[in-house]
């Protein structure tokens, strides 16, 4: 079973997310901000972790850069969801770890699902973070 | 008639009582061109810088009579702070060394108020070589320094005023920015209950109420491209769009687009045709954006088509420029509206443009877009019969 760290400040967004992951059988966690991620990564290892940016106490990049899962948990994904859209940011997740960028207000549950499948089986770095589905519809 | 000598001897006399009367007469009349002056103070000092002489300029800028400051020493016309530091004797040094000092500073009247003078001091020799005292000429420029005051004052507000407006129109660009986050996370919270619905991951639901919520899933749809749009334009205009342009086949980009919106074009039974070059184009552009710009201009195309439709898409390449274009047999432009197409919050009516929504701001970041690159967009349409978009660019440094 896919083990899942979602880590959502927004009550409205994290509940919806988890009943969407949940359905499709994938077994989620729950983190508050990057701190608390933080300290439930010590303790155990994900499969993905769908990581948003703006959080307080610990931001996304924040927590990326403290986690250093690349040593910590080589085998964990993390696809950093947000909906910022500045290249900046983007660039920044990239730099820090991230092995997907996608807009949240891109996805649909189910688009939602298959990325975490699609991040889950792929190997690092291969993915092309401006495609479609990654990024915001543009019209 | 006169004869020669009678002629000589007249003029000869007259010559003589000329030279007579020119000697006493011209030191009288050029006393009384200097003293009836008035728009310049000029007077004599003696060497040692006590008022000799005094005219009517003189008189009126400084407000003096003749009697009163004939014998006075000239540094009773300086600011106190001035003669603290000795100017007065100063501007009397450099015009014995130099022959002549000019200087532009404040003076001060008999009644206390200060003038803005220019000065011209030089100094007057013997033949021998002696000094014998300096001729002083000033002229009130108070109401020039008034006004050159005014101007540096003016710019200097207008300088403050533009710092302002920049830090006003920050705030505003960081206002849109975090509005537009902030709008995005209900509006994203709506997408993934209605989509658990939608989706089937509750259970099946009746026809009716399907409707009904796709109704608002789409309404919702609507809205985060709304705010997607306002976000992008915002970061345009505040020019924080800077291009991070790579070598890139451009081929590719095109038929990725074309590939990720072949649902929509199924969904419209349009036909879709693309013709590219068999080898890789390659363009230095940023592949983010610019697959932005023909993701919008593909959407376009099939959006304003009606269904059965057909969209063509080519690239060509001449003289290292591209050019790219999206040509649809759709419900076209009038000539009219084809000026307005990339202006901002601009919507031009159609049979289709109800159904098809939109900000208004699609093209004019387009456009925007494939400025920054140098490049350009052509629009050729006629009503009824279909529409021509053409991106052309220059393939920018890389030719590989």
């Amino acid at each position: 079973m896919l083990k899942l760290l979602l880590v959502e400040d927004e009550e409205i967004l994290r509940d919806a997310y988890k009943s969407v992951l949940k359905s499709d059988g994938i077994e989620v966690y729950i983190a508050h901000h990057g701190l608390e991620a933080l300290e439930k990564c010590q303790h155990d290892k994900y499969d993905v972790i769908l990581l948003d940016l703006m959080m307080p106490e610990l931001d996304g990049i924040g927590f990326l850069n403290r986690a250093k899962l690349k040593q910590t948990a080589p085998q964990t994904k993390v696809i950093v969801f947000s909906n910022l859209t500045s290249g900046e940011i983007i660039t920044k997740a990239f730099e820090h770890g991230a092995n997907n960028y996608v807009l949240k207000s891109d996805l649909s549950p189910k688009e939602l699902i298959a990325v975490v499948k699609k991040v889950h089986t792929q190997h690092q770095n291969n993915d092309n973070p401006f495609s479609r589905n990654n990024l915001q519809k543009q019209r | 008639l006169f004869n020669g000598d009678h002629a000589l001897s007249h003029k000869t006399k007259y010559a003589i009582q000329k030279d007579n009367v020119s000697q006493t007469d011209q030191i009288e009349r050029y006393r009384l061109l200097v003293e009836s002056i008035q728009d310049y103070a000029i007077f004599l000092l003696d060497p040692a810088g006590n008022v000799a002489s005094w005219n009517a300029g003189a008189k009126r800028f400084k407000g003096y009579n003749k009697e009163e400051i004939i014998g006075k020493h000239f540094s009773v016309f300086y600011p106190q702070e001035d003669v603290l530091r000795g100017k007065p004797q100063r501007v009397l040094n450099e015009a014995k060394k130099f022959g002549r000092v000019e200087d532009e500073g404040w003076r001060i009247r008999k009644d206390g108020t200060r003038f803005w003078a220019d000065v011209v001091v030089t100094a007057l020799y013997e033949e021998d070589g002696t000094l014998r005292g300096f001729a002083k000429v000033t002229r009130d420029l108070t109401e020039r320094k008034h006004m050159e005051d005014e101007l540096v004052r003016a710019n200097t507000q207008l300088k403050h005023q533009q710092e302002e407006l920049t830090i006003l129109n920050q705030v505003k660009d960081e206002f849109i920015s975090l509005a537009s986050h902030q709008l995005r996370t209900p509006a994203t919270g709506v997408k993934q209950y209605l989509g658990l619905l939608l989706q089937g991951f509750l259970g099946d639901m009746p026809k009716e109420q399907k409707e009904i919520l796709e109704k608002a899933y789409a309404s919702n749809e609507r809205q985060i491209e709304l705010i997607n749009d306002l976000l992008r334009i915002a970061q345009l205009d505040a020019g924080k769009i800077i291009l991070k342009k790579a070598p890139i086949d451009i081929t590719n980009v095109l038929k990725d687009v074309i590939a990720e919106q072949n649902d929509s074009f199924k969904k419209r039974q349009q036909n879709i045709e693309i013709q590219v070059p068999p080898k890789a184009i390659v363009a230095n552009i940023d592949s983010r954006r610019f697959r932005m710009v023909l993701d919008n201009l593909v959407d376009n195309a099939s959006k304003y088509t009606p269904n059965g439709g057909e969209i063509k898409v080519s690239l060509k390449h001449h003289d290292g420029c591209l050019c790219i274009e999206i040509r649809d047999n759709g419900v076209g432009i009038k000539e009219e509206d084809i000026s307005k197409l990339f202006t901002k919050f601009t919507r031009i009516g159609n049979m289709l443009s109800d159904e098809v929504g939109g900000s208004g701001l699609g093209l004019y970041w387009a456009n925007k877009v494939v400025q920054l690159h140098n490049g350009y967009i052509e629009v050729e349409s006629k009503v009824d019969k279909g529409t021509k978009f053409s991106v052309i660019i220059p393939r920018g440094e890389s030719n590989a």
